[in-house]
């Protein structure tokens, strides 16, 4: 009781001092404690310590939410929960966030701790894994529970770190390595997360790999294929499995079809070697794996006679037909030796998908609807400030905290 | 869990127990959304604490580390994934409270149950020790009946817990509330403990009152 009665004495005269201090221009800044402590839990995820507290009340009287977003980021459960959160609903077709650990998510949890730049999750030949040397010292893999090595066939190494808790913001304990190195991938083959095994369960296995590319825009540039669907630019890469003339009218194909097939297909050749298939494992067995084959795989054949005469895939060039159009507003750029409208390979393809404008967007977005549980549609307020947040994320290199540091800013006070 | 629940906690009171707790600060919490000037969406002001957001939470407030957990309560079914029926799917997929329903309240309770009995068993662990350390009105609480184990001592233990567990609880109830639900809680759990002697241990009780603090929307919501 007495506590109670001291900690809201306390209050009262932290925020008499803000208001004594202040002037017109700092008053709007000051926080009050119960702001700061919730500017603390939307990036955490947990509520803070008491050393915290203290900590943040100093903050939020100089009205440094920023502050409190970089001590909350220092807690081990940003990388556990948050992050973790954050990431997850990129695995999965159904967008649920709500799953196991897994290397896509651990990959992009790495990223932002080390302060990768951001854009190289879609490129980089990049992966991290749990480190075995050091896990093996520490419960409870040093007391009887064995340690699930990793293995690019199945996801019980990261399901393990998850179950058990293991701290993900260790450095020592999830350490960065290479998708090449850790799997049958050559180097020129990967794209950052979307060539991990759990991507390729989700957007590679069976279909005609028309997944990886609508999941590369949904995932980073937040455009689902009905906000991307254009019929005023041409199909002449539209492949032979998508009829023409669907019952006996060709009108739906133009009006319809072709919307999405035109830019979709266009840029799908990207992904034209690469495969979720079963692959042998050393004792005989199979499991599926993300594999890289020589020629172009049979999926790009399927119900070739559907169409004869439309595009057969014969390499893995690409085209970005979506530079022209209603979708020009995504910010196309050249990036690095890449230019934004043809290219070679799904590396190539995921520099120009993380070199546009849409990309840091669209990060600032989903960052927004983490900290601040808001969802689409997004007022004008909003999307204003997600083209400020992005382009804080461009001048800080895509350090990816700044994300949290400036989204949180949004739903100060609420 | 139902092993643990039985040998440690008759289910039906665990439940009843964090249920009022949580609907006794519930009502402080959940304020009605106003729409903000400008958008057809009303602002998410509360926030509901996702499946490894509850665990990061308890495991912190209680000191009790996840791999403790998930090894004493067979870790494969109580976190199993998306296509399992363990607790993961019974919390919260998100942050927004829009996702939250009642029936995930017993999912929380559930959750909370094994890191308060780890949490006790930590206390009690040290012999007398700790729990002195921490709680000097306690003295001598490790050969105390549940005769001992009275108002005074319960009004203390809450003002501790609500200190401990509540602290960064915005909107939380007042001490006073608090107490009074809690006493409440304590005198039916002595009724439906007194027969049981295995039960009717002043443990048993902390475990409960751990349970109500660690299960309420104070720490679920935020």
């Amino acid at each position: 009781m007495l506590l109670l009665i001291m900690q809201k004495i306390k209050r009262i005269l932290t925020l008499a001092s803000c208001l004594y201090f202040a002037t017109f221009a700092q008053l709007a800044l000051c926080l009050s404690l119960e702001s700061g402590i919730n500017v603390y839990q939307r990036v955490a995820g947990v509520p803070p310590t008491s050393e915290e507290i203290s900590e943040i009340e100093s903050l939020a009287n100089s009205g440094d939410y920023r502050a409190i977003a970089r001590l909350a980021m220092k807690n081990k459960s940003f990388y556990r929960s948050t992050l973790k959160y954050w990431a997850s609903a990129m695995t999965n077709v159904t967008q649920l966030p709500s799953v196991d650990l897994n290397d896509f998510s651990a990959t992009v949890i790495g990223i932002f701790r080390d302060e990768v730049p951001l854009k190289e999750m879609l490129y980089e030949d990049i992966l991290y894994i749990g480190n075995s040397t050091e896990l093996v010292k520490i419960a409870p893999f040093n007391a009887g529970v064995t340690l699930k090595a990793y293995s690019d066939a199945d996801n019980n190494h990261y399901r393990q770190l998850d179950i058990y808790g293991v701290d993900l913001s260790d450095p020592n304990l999830l350490i960065r390595t290479t998708q090449s190195g850790r799997s049958i991938l050559p180097p020129e083959a990967t794209m950052g997360v979307m060539t991990t095994r759990t991507a390729g369960l989700a957007f590679l296995k069976d279909g005609t790999n028309r997944r990886m590319v609508r999941f590369s825009m949904v995932n980073f540039h937040c455009r689902d294929m009905e906000q991307l669907h254009d019929i005023t630019i041409p199909d002449y890469r539209v492949r032979q499995d998508v009829p023409r003339n669907a019952g006996g009218d060709s009108s739906t194909y133009i009006t319809k079809c072709a919307g999405c097939h035109a830019g979709m297909d266009a840029l799908a050749g990207a992904f034209a070697l690469h495969d979720f298939v079963p692959t042998r494992n050393p004792d005989n067995t199979f499991s599926n794996r993300v594999i890289y084959l020589p020629t172009v795989a049979n999926k790009f054949f399927r119900n070739d006679f559907t169409y004869p005469d439309g595009h057969v895939t014969l390499n893995e060039s690409w085209i970005n037909l979506w530079t022209r159009g209603q979708n020009a507003d995504l910010g196309w750029r050249f990036s690095g030796d890449e230019n934004p409208y043809t290219g070679t390979g799904a590396k190539a393809l995921g520099v120009v998908l993380a070199g546009a404008k849409a990309f840091s967007v669209c990060m600032a977005q989903r960052t927004y609807t983490q900290v601040c549980g808001r969802t689409a549609p997004f007022d004008d307020g909003e999307k204003l400030a997600f083209t400020r947040i992005a382009n804080v994320l461009e001048s800080s290199n895509y350090n990816g905290k700044v994300l949290f540091e400036e989204s949180v800013g949004l739903c100060v006070g609420e | 869990m139902k092993v643990y629940l039985q040998t440690r906690l008759p289910p039906q009171i665990a439940f009843q127990i964090a249920l009022m707790a949580f609907s006794c600060s519930c009502s402080k919490v959940v304020d009605a959304p106003q729409p903000a000037e400008g958008r057809s969406i009303p602002p998410e002001r509360v926030n509901v604490r996702s499946f490894d957001q509850m665990h990061e939470t308890m495991s912190a407030l209680t000191g009790i580390p996840i791999h403790n957990i998930a090894k004493t309560n067979q870790a494969e079914s109580t976190f199993n994934g998306i296509s399992g029926n363990g607790l993961r799917n019974q919390l919260p997929q998100g942050n927004s409270l829009k996702q939250f329903s009642a029936a995930q309240q017993g999912a929380i309770v559930q959750l909370a149950a094994p890191y308060c009995d780890a949490y006790v068993d930590k206390l009690l662990s040290n012999s007398a020790q700790m729990l002195e350390e921490k709680f000097p009105f306690m003295a001598g609480f490790s050969n105390s009946t549940s005769q001992d184990f009275t108002n005074s001592k319960i009004e203390k233990l809450t003002g501790s817990f609500y200190d401990h567990f509540w602290a960064a609880c915005r909107n939380r109830p007042s001490i006073d509330e608090t107490q009074n639900e809690i006493s409440k809680l304590m005198a039916g759990l002595k009724i439906e403990f007194e027969d049981d002697s295995e039960l009717n241990k002043p443990s048993n009780y902390i475990r409960v009152m751990c349970v109500a603090f660690l299960s309420s929307s104070c720490v679920s919501i935020y």
